[in-house]
């Protein structure tokens, strides 16, 4: 349809609309809005041809009066003044064009909004990670206490990497490093002689560089630890490093910030910036391990130059360059112990950690630049000589409560914003703060220094660099597309030799395309490696998209845990404004409550959209959105199926066990007698009634009882729903006891689940101890348990019943093992859901600690411990997570013995913790009952 | 002004400014605000963003407070566009309201009139346009845009959405049903 003359006419609507303009035309203004030309002509507000219009929605900015004068009048807020240029006749080719070039330009933006928005909240839900580590650490130091008095003498995760190595048994003298490895004839990568030459460092990294994935050999890898650590050692008497920036028209010190294990980015690096060499110095700034998988190579290359250059190469210490940190998965900022497991003997693991420790925590360049990898301190008047003097052979404090512990700590630590003063920093978690411009002008001027250079974070704005307090403190983080998927660009700081500095950004191509692209040979040859215009990563639309998904993907992974964590928090917060118990809040509340209870500030309003479906009414409903919200816990590998019933049971059978106690303290909330109360009201009266029922199980319960329209809950009805059952399968042999003798069954059941131990009741009757007892000894049993009110023939019927083989003999820990707890209400099976979600959910929050507590009775990290260490690992997690009110942690004792039994699958009386341990890592995707049912349709 | 706002409208544009506001002081650069105008769906052209600056930093500080910025961006968000605006704006260049326009012709409508756009970004639009709007003659596409389709799409409407539009627009202008020459 698009003919020459078309095109001809489009040229002559053009000339049409520089055409005069007259009073009353209809006009459009500024590309779109639409309006009535009112005045025409020269005004005071400038030189040219001005034009006053109405515009038909209030979108103006004055009623014809602006800047003293006035040359027409409308109403308020119709009127605006522009250039003749501004205006085009209505229904033009030009405004038209610009109203569709604004729609797409539109789509554009928002675009890029929901990119950053994205980003922001991904980085906020990995700063969560970071926070979980460090409260983690301060159970860690409660169940260390705790496991010492149980089995004393075990090393612990307070204490050095050296001691830590020695309990492992593995070397803590560097110079023997290696000793106790040989390299077998199958062995095709590069070998290592000593003394070092360059042509040795060469033939490393050209094998690193065109097969990252086939690991150095073990014995080589020690060896070259042990080197780094003992120059790091005889280099640095202190704490701190001072490096000189090389002299001489071509030196330089290139300043790499967070590499995160992202080989290709140090790769990329090295290639663009020259290998280290007498006159191009590297400085690491810390965050060499954790998340990316070539952590193990960049150190290895690293020392093997410090090893040649000992003065132009060093690294600085961060806070992943920690034992616990590194032993969490990658998926929860960790990921360095698996690495060093899958390429080396874990030996290593132990001497990487020794070398983290002899790594500077801040290093002086040129008596000018101070390069530290957090930040400054919460303390005052710090002078880098109180930094020299820090004893940094041991791992991050988990207390900041010493100047010592707290220089150390926010060395490794701390972040900048942009107030004045140090806070609190809530975004990291316990004992971060943030420091302002006035606390990095005071120490470098109390230091006589010009320049502070950090890392640690992803700057807001996606770039590898960030300026900042007021040009003083620059932040740099050299991991393009962090963890792949951020899209952010990595950057380096580059001193010159005159101590001017400049910044490169790049963005690294992933490790395949650049080794077939710059190192090409091998299998990666055939590829279709792309143009060095890969880096330039012009961020299309579609790119975009892609990171965006997948940073929505892990972020809801991890605010899905989240929610599951504050479960009992958001129930209740909702409850509260919810009496009726309708199930459902306005957007508003589901927000705040969000909000309150994960203390988080995300933009709720967005992920409102993504989470919960909201009604016409604008209302949500969050018990829907509570019941979809459960651990995603590998369960095979945890535990043998049928665990989580026999768990449920237990807290069945302690609420009978409370039966009465409860019924009187329930008494005292029922003021009318009509054996209603609230939930709240239970709950207290479950807790006064010492009930023993941990409290996220207490809570489990109460989202699931029915109420009345009023929101009470009726008690008795509440504790009519557990019924002692006779289950047969175990001892009869015969026909089905009748009815009759059924229903005395069950009180007998009853009884005998009312009683402390349900097999003390027969043992102080079995005197021989045999485990069976006659039929006299039986009624005697059932005086103990109070049923001295049956009738003889009615005992004569329950004998009857219960010797099914009639031998006069009753096996009775058959018999007592035969009576079960069963919730006989509709609503059992959600019980069930949400008691057994409140278990997981607690021992996935504390996997860390968890691990720590199993690995304490398993110093050479074999992966298995005995069954009652198992036990004393999750008991001291128990009792030192447990609430202000002394309220158990997530297990009763009852279902820590359940839980024991069924982790041992093979029965060998050994548990593999790691693979326990490794079902309750999050899943990188959230699961689909997770996101709104909506949002199929976005 | 922020009176006339409801509570979610008011949500939606504090969270569209906090992803500006860098420093968390309810400050963000004036740069920006082009894009978070967008982001709120006010559909601005240059030439109008240029004049909110104007309004917004009189003195070119670089920098728009939050509290000046709301009344203004509440009064845009009411009088944006709807996409009965946009369509017609297409239709300025369909007089035989058939709801196509040939991606020769739309090309040449960017580059030409309006605030006009390079051909990279003229590509990447009309590469969309071509995957998700085109206008079908059976199983075939006939190589023109469906430009009802175009706008759902560029508006990020969901398909359903975008069905619901084009049925109601067939209603509106049934001429467009025309068959072309056989």
């Amino acid at each position: 349809r698009v003919s020459p003359s078309r095109s001809r006419s489009m040229g002559g609507d053009k000339n049409k609309d520089q055409a005069s303009l007259s009073a009353g035309q209809r006009v459009v203004v500024l590309g779109k809005r639409k309006g009535t030309v009112r005045f025409c002509g020269s005004t005071d507000f400038g030189p040219g041809e001005w034009v006053g219009i109405e515009l038909d929605k209030p979108t103006g900015s004055h009623d014809g009066g602006a800047h003293g004068k006035r040359y027409f009048t409308c109403p308020a807020n119709h009127g605006v003044y522009v250039q003749r240029q501004g205006v085009l006749p209505v229904n033009s080719w030009q405004a038209a064009a610009s109203q569709i070039q604004s729609m797409l330009r539109g789509r554009k933006d928002r675009q890029e909004t929901e990119y950053k928005r994205a980003f922001h909240t991904w980085n906020q839900m990995e700063m969560e990670d970071e926070s979980d580590y460090l409260q983690q650490t301060a159970t860690i130091s409660r169940v260390e206490a705790m496991l010492r008095t149980y089995h004393p003498g075990q090393a612990g995760g307070g204490s050095s990497a050296m001691a830590l190595s020695l309990s492992a048994g593995v070397s803590t003298n560097p110079t023997e490093w290696g000793q106790d490895f040989t390299v077998g004839p199958d062995y095709k990568g590069p070998h290592v002689k000593w003394p070092l030459t360059l042509d040795n460092v060469h033939q490393v990294l050209h094998h690193i560089r065109t097969r990252p994935d086939e690991p150095v050999h073990d014995k080589y890898v020690a060896e070259i630890l042990g080197k780094g650590v003992q120059l790091f050692n005889e280099m640095l008497p202190t704490s701190v490093c001072d490096m000189k920036v090389p002299t001489g028209e071509d030196g330089k010190l290139v300043i790499c910030g967070d590499t995160h294990g992202q080989l290709a980015d140090f790769l990329w690096v090295l290639k663009q910036n020259g290998e280290p060499s007498p006159t191009t110095g590297y400085l690491l700034n810390g965050d060499i391990a954790d998340r990316g998988e070539n952590a193990c190579e960049i150190i290895i290359i690293t020392l093997m130059f410090k090893i040649l250059y000992p003065e132009m190469v060093s690294m600085n210490r961060g806070n992943h360059e920690n034992i616990e940190m590194n032993r969490r998965s990658a998926d929860h900022g960790g990921g360095f112990f698996d690495e060093v497991k899958s390429k080396h003997d874990p030996a290593l693991f132990m001497m990487f950690q020794q070398l983290f420790e002899v790594l500077p925590l801040a290093t002086v360049l040129s008596d000018r630049v101070f390069v530290v990898h957090g930040g400054l301190f919460r303390r005052d008047a710090v002078q880098v000589q109180h930094l020299r003097n820090l004893n940094r052979r041991r791992q991050c404090p988990t207390s900041t409560e010493s100047i010592e512990e707290s220089l150390m700590f926010d060395c490794l630590w701390a972040d900048p914003w942009d107030f004045p003063g140090v806070a609190k920093a809530a975004h990291r978690g316990q004992n971060c703060i943030r420091f302002g411009p006035d606390v990095t002008k005071r120490f470098l001027g109390n230091n006589s220094l010009s320049l502070c250079i950090r890392s640690h974070e992803v700057p807001n704005t996606l770039r590898g660099f960030e300026d900042r307090h007021d040009g003083r403190l620059i932040t740099v983080f050299t991991a393009s597309n962090y963890c792949g998927q951020t899209g952010n660009f990595g950057a380096v700081v580059i001193f010159h030799s005159d101590m001017s500095y400049t910044v490169e950004e790049h963005m690294a191509p992933p490790l395949e395309n650049l080794i077939a692209e710059y190192w090409g040979q091998g299998p990666g040859e055939t590829g279709t490696a792309p143009g060095p215009q890969a880096q330039q990563s012009q961020k299309n639309a579609q790119s975009m998209e892609k990171s965006k998904e997948k940073m929505e993907e892990d972020m809801l992974a991890k605010l899905e845990a989240k929610v599951v964590q504050h479960k009992d928090d958001l129930w209740w917060y909702w409850a509260q404004v919810d009496p009726e118990g309708t199930g459902k809040v306005s957007s508003s509340l589901w927000r705040q409550g969000m909000a309150a209870a994960l203390q988080l500030e995300l933009p709720w309003f967005s992920l409102q959209k993504q989470l919960v479906e909201t009604d016409a009414d604008g209302n949500v409903n969050y018990k829907k959105f509570l019941e979809r919200a459960a651990p995603q816990v590998e369960q095979g590998k945890a535990f043998e199926a049928g665990w989580e019933h026999k768990v449920v049971l237990k807290v069945y059978e302690q609420m009978l066990r409370n039966d009465m106690a409860l019924k009187d303290v329930i008494n005292l909330f029922d003021q009318n007698g009509d054996g209603l109360v609230s939930p709240w009201e239970f709950k207290q009266a479950l807790t006064a009634a010492n009930s023993g029922v941990p409290d996220a199980q207490i809570n489990a319960i109460l989202r699931v009882i029915e109420r009345d329209e009023s929101g009470r809950l009726d008690v008795k009805t509440f504790l009519d729903r557990f019924q002692v059952v006779y289950s047969q399968g175990k001892t009869a042999v015969g026909a089905a006891p009748s009815p009759a003798t059924q229903q005395l069954m069950g009180k007998v059941g009853k009884a005998l689940v009312g009683s402390k131990s349900r097999i003390e009741v027969f043992q102080a009757i079995d005197t021989n101890g045999d485990g069976y007892v006659d039929q006299n000894e039986f009624f005697q049993s059932l005086k103990k348990m109070k049923m001295d009110n049956l009738s003889d023939a009615e005992k004569n019927d329950l004998w009857k019943a219960v010797d099914v083989n009639k031998d006069g003999h009753l096996n009775y820990l058959e018999f007592c093992a035969a009576f079960e707890v069963v919730d006989t209400s509709k609503t059992s099976n959600s019980a069930v859901k949400e008691i057994v979600t409140a278990i997981l959910a607690a021992l996935q929050q504390n996997q860390m600690t968890l691990g720590f507590a199993f690995r304490y009775f398993d110093p050479r990290s074999e992966g298995k411990v005995n069954v009652a260490d198992f036990k004393a690992g999750l008991k001291a997690l128990n009792a030192s997570i447990q609430g202000p009110n002394g309220a158990a942690g997530p297990l009763t004792e009852e279902q820590l013995d359940v839980v024991a039994a069924h982790v041992d699958s093979d029965k060998d009386g050994m548990v593999d913790y790691q693979e326990f341990l490794s079902a309750f890592n999050y899943s990188k995707s959230p699961s689909d009952e997770f996101r709104a049912q909506s949002s199929a349709g976005r | 002004m922020a009176e006339f706002l409801s509570e979610e409208e008011l949500a939606k544009i504090q969270e569209a400014f906090s992803v500006f506001d860098k420093k968390n002081d309810k400050v963000m650069p004036a740069a920006d605000l082009a894009t978070l105008f967008q982001a709120l769906h006010c559909n601005v052209s240059m030439e109008e963003t240029k004049e909110y600056v104007q309004v917004l930093d009189p003195d070119g500080t670089g920098s728009v407070p939050y509290d000046s910025l709301l009344p203004l961006l509440a009064r845009r968000m009411r009088t944006a566009e709807k996409i009965d605006d946009l369509i017609a704006a297409f239709q300025v260049f369909d007089k035989q309201k058939r709801g196509t326009i040939s991606p020769e012709e739309l090309r040449h409508i960017l580059s030409h009139f309006g605030e006009v756009m390079d051909t990279a970004e003229i590509d990447e639009y009309l590469a969309e346009a071509d995957n998700k709007c085109a206008e079908m003659k059976g199983e075939t596409k006939t190589g023109q845009i469906n430009y009802v389709a175009f706008v759902g799409v560029m508006l990020d409407l969901s398909e359903d959405e975008i069905l619901a539009m084009q049925m109601s627009n067939s209603q509106r202008a049934p001429s467009a049903k025309e068959e072309g020459p056989a």
